[in-house]
């Protein structure tokens, strides 16, 4: 199964992984050469398999999913009914198979089901089992469940997203769910080079919140610096503006919800805007002529470029003004990044994958290219599509135990 | 706290500010990460935080120190890198030129667009990337522009991305000697954020846009923001018959608030809109009534799922991450307090968070080993 011409080739992986956090760091793994071992339980497979963002495709619920299919690819499906005592044979093959023991539950689940960390590490102690959360293992919020939506709150992040004279807003698409993954894939892969050096497993937990946390650094210092200055230590939402740039915005372009962002952070470069716009006084113009000034008169400067940019196609201002060395970019919809963007295009960033179900659809690859070892994807698994395969060939379970381990419903009862 | 998994990995950073953070999260992981920056270079206190737990050197390698730099390379695992493509080559330490002398070696690089294809070589800010990536148009209220995001939210993805891609290629390199470069464009990172969009345009031809205080996780726009007395709350799984619904009518009900569909059998997977349009606006009256503290402390004891939205000035108080270490006082100079680590390992030492002075000036390998092994961080 492995191929030594992937990076994380004969790495054996146990991935209990249900929601976004646990799937996006298991398809990279996977993606990147990991074997890797879903479990589901039959009657609550992953979240993305159950529920249903997309109308528009063939009906054969539960391995109907793009969303699923998307996030899945590269790994085997085995199911198992972990209430069921006879399951424990099965679980303890797995466990002694595995480098690694993935999950993003709940906080205690995994104890409850019987491979906590406790029982893991009793049982092979070079073992690695990585924990995704929204709020971490411990402490007074570790037992709270929760979602994207929760960890962003709580961070900071989405107080800090939007306009002053406007409630935060929530972006339409994840964040927390797509950055905690790759911190959690880091800490296995540096886990792993560990234990091979001493031979000792890793108990690691990564909570979205400190994810955040991290990214939300310059915002917390600046509220503890105006702390510790005995000022008011309420940060306003700012926008588009930043106070490295000016301008720094996104301006009106020609046609129904387009736009164009632009970000000068020098006053060459904000003298090559004023050129283009045919405006080159400006350049000059004691309002706009350092960052500061730019800074103070930030309204009236912004009505000037909206008036340059809004009469033009935001593909032509965004190509004119990087020629001219301007920092620009047409906001794109998710229609011209699929089907306009050349450079999108030029990376095979979406590739169309074949799926039993659905049929052949593009799927995001783990975006990242490692240029000696490109990474695959294979289809995702059906639910329990490979639970014989595993158990006789990676497991070595015989044909009788396979048989004996069936009827004692070990393996619950896929519709 | 540092992890130990890395303590035997040398990695060079010589990032732009869009960077620092590959380097940040990799020395919290344990690797020692040799910083790198001009003579003269603008080393402010942005640039010191961007810096914790790095050994700082000043070498100039656009003249005299190339040869230097070069060496330190050959002697190092990775190197980390987010200049323009094709700059590193123009330096004379394009990947390509730094694998005769190390051939394990793996180059990672952070750039807005990648290394190759035709915006490769576009300028590319947090904005225009987040507009690129069609992460900028789902963001805001439909009614006015598009609104960034809090930060810098793509280049940190993109970082924590370059970290996991580098770490894959470092395993390989170990295993069989062959070194790599790793290509992580911003613009790809951020579209992965958008997959229900990606799928619902390929089958459904369905473009989602922005909602503002709404939130849309595939089966259509549900209010996910909502007004505390003071401050805001999030509370996205509402609908009648979810527990969270039915968590939020008990504590209505203590607190003396009529429940207009108490005693109605829901089902939350279909909602039904005349019980949907009851039920909100009552929670909504309801929850304009109370406070950030009441509204955790139903959270952990009645699990409604309803957290307050926190500014960043909470956070300083905030007793989980104080208990989980992540926060912490620090004394001296600088910023008085600072996260940690970014993930927490049974392999941490107790050493804190070292935010570094200004690079020191080295002229050979010499220097920088005494540097790096001053235990302290300078």
């Amino acid at each position: 199964m492995s191929d030594s011409k992937l990076p994380l080739a004969g790495v054996k992986v146990m991935d209990f992984s249900w929601a976004v956090v646990g799937n996006t760091c298991a398809k990279m793994l996977g993606d990147l050469g990991a074997d890797m071992l879903k479990i589901e339980n039959p009657g609550r497979a992953s979240l993305e398999r159950m529920s249903r963002p997309v109308k528009n495709v063939p009906v054969a619920p539960p391995n109907d999913n793009p969303w699923f299919a998307n996030l899945a690819t590269s790994k085997f499906s085995l199911t198992l009914d972990m209430r069921n005592p006879a399951s424990r044979e099965v679980v303890d093959a797995i466990i002694d198979w595995a480098d690694l023991v993935l999950e993003n539950f709940s906080p205690g689940t995994m104890d409850k089901l019987g491979v906590g960390w406790d029982a893991l590490r009793a049982r092979k102690p070079s073992i690695i089992m990585a924990s995704g959360s929204i709020f971490g293992q411990t402490g007074p919020l570790g037992s709270l469940g929760g979602s994207e939506v929760s960890g962003s709150a709580w961070s900071g992040r989405v107080f800090m997203t939007g306009e002053a004279d406007r409630p935060p807003n929530l972006p339409g698409l994840t964040y927390g769910d797509s950055v905690t993954p790759f911190l959690l894939a880091t800490a296995v892969i540096a886990a792993l080079e560990n234990r091979d050096r001493t031979g000792e497993g890793c108990r690691i937990d990564a909570a979205m919140v400190e994810a955040l946390g991290q990214q939300m650094l310059p915002y917390i210092l600046e509220a503890q610096h105006r702390r510790d200055a005995g000022e008011d230590e309420r940060l306003p939402r700012t926008g588009n503006r930043s106070p490295r740039m000016s301008p720094h915005g996104v301006f009106p372009a020609s046609g129904e919800d387009m736009w164009i962002a632009i970000a000068v952070e020098t006053d060459a470069q904000f003298a090559s805007l004023c050129q283009m716009m045919d405006r080159p006084e400006l350049a000059r113009d004691e309002r706009f002529a350092t960052l500061a000034a730019r800074k103070a008169n930030e309204d009236e400067l912004e009505a000037i470029v909206a008036d340059y940019t809004r009469v033009r196609d935001r593909y032509d201002t965004m190509m004119e003004l990087q020629a001219a060395g301007v920092p620009a970019g047409a906001v794109q919809h998710i229609a011209d990044v699929m089907d306009r963007d050349p450079q999108i295009a030029h990376r095979r960033h979406f590739r169309p994958v074949e799926h039993k179900v659905i049929g052949t659809f593009d799927h995001e690859r783990t975006p990242v290219e490692l240029t000696k070892t490109p990474g695959r994807m294979f289809p995702a698994p059906g639910l329990g599509e490979h639970t014989e395969m595993i158990c006789r060939e990676m497991l070595g379970f015989s044909a009788g135990d396979f048989e004996r381990l069936r009827e004692q419903g070990v393996f619950g009862k896929v519709d | 706290m540092k992890s130990t998994l890395l303590e035997s990995v040398r990695i060079v950073d010589l990032t732009t500010r869009e960077g620092w953070d590959c380097g940040r999260f990799l020395a919290s992981l344990g690797a020692e990460v040799i910083r790198v920056d001009l003579p003269g270079a603008d080393t402010g206190e942005d640039w010191s935080i961007g810096q914790a737990d790095k050994h700082c050197v000043a070498i100039d390698y656009e003249g005299d120190g190339l040869p230097l730099l070069r060496e330190l390379i050959a002697g190092s695992a990775m190197v980390i890198e987010s200049f323009t493509p094709g700059h590193m080559d123009e330096l004379g330490l394009g990947h390509e030129a730094l694998l005769a002398a190390n051939p394990r070696l793996v180059t990672v690089s952070i750039t807005p667009f990648g290394q190759t294809g035709p915006y490769a070589n576009l300028l590319g800010s947090e904005l225009v990337v987040s507009a690129m990536s069609g992460s900028l148009s789902m963001s805001g209220y439909p009614d006015r522009a598009p609104v960034k995001e809090a930060g810098d939210a793509l280049f940190y993805h993109a970082a924590m991305v370059a970290a996991a891609g580098g770490m894959a290629a470092l395993r390989h390199a170990r295993l069989t000697g062959e070194g790599q470069q790793v290509d992580v464009s911003a613009q790809e990172v951020a579209q992965i954020r958008n997959t229900i969009s990606s799928m619902q345009y390929q089958f459904d031809k369905n473009e989602r846009g922005r909602i503002g205080i709404m939130m849309d996780s595939g089966r259509g726009p549900t209010r996910g923001i909502w007004d505390l007395k003071e401050g805001h709350a999030v509370a996205s799984l509402m609908a009648p018959g979810s527990p969270g619904q039915k968590a939020a009518a008990m504590w209505m009900k203590e607190e003396g608030f009529p429940n207009p569909i108490e005693g109605v059998e829901a089902n939350p997977f279909r909602p039904d809109p005349e019980l949907v349009a009851k039920w909100l606006p009552a929670l909504s009256d309801f929850l304009e009534t109370r406070e950030r503290e009441e509204v955790i402390e139903k959270a952990l004891t009645i699990d409604t799922g309803i957290l307050p939205v926190n500014e960043p000035r909470h956070l300083l108080d905030d007793e989980h991450l104080a208990d989980r270490g992540f926060l912490q006082k620090r004394e001296g100079d600088g910023p008085s307090v600072f996260p940690e680590f970014f993930v927490k390992t049974d392999k941490m030492d107790q050493t804190r968070v070292n935010l570094p002075g200004a690079p020191v000036a080295v002229s050979s390998l010499a220097d920088i080993a005494a540097i790096a092994s001053e235990g302290e961080v300078r």
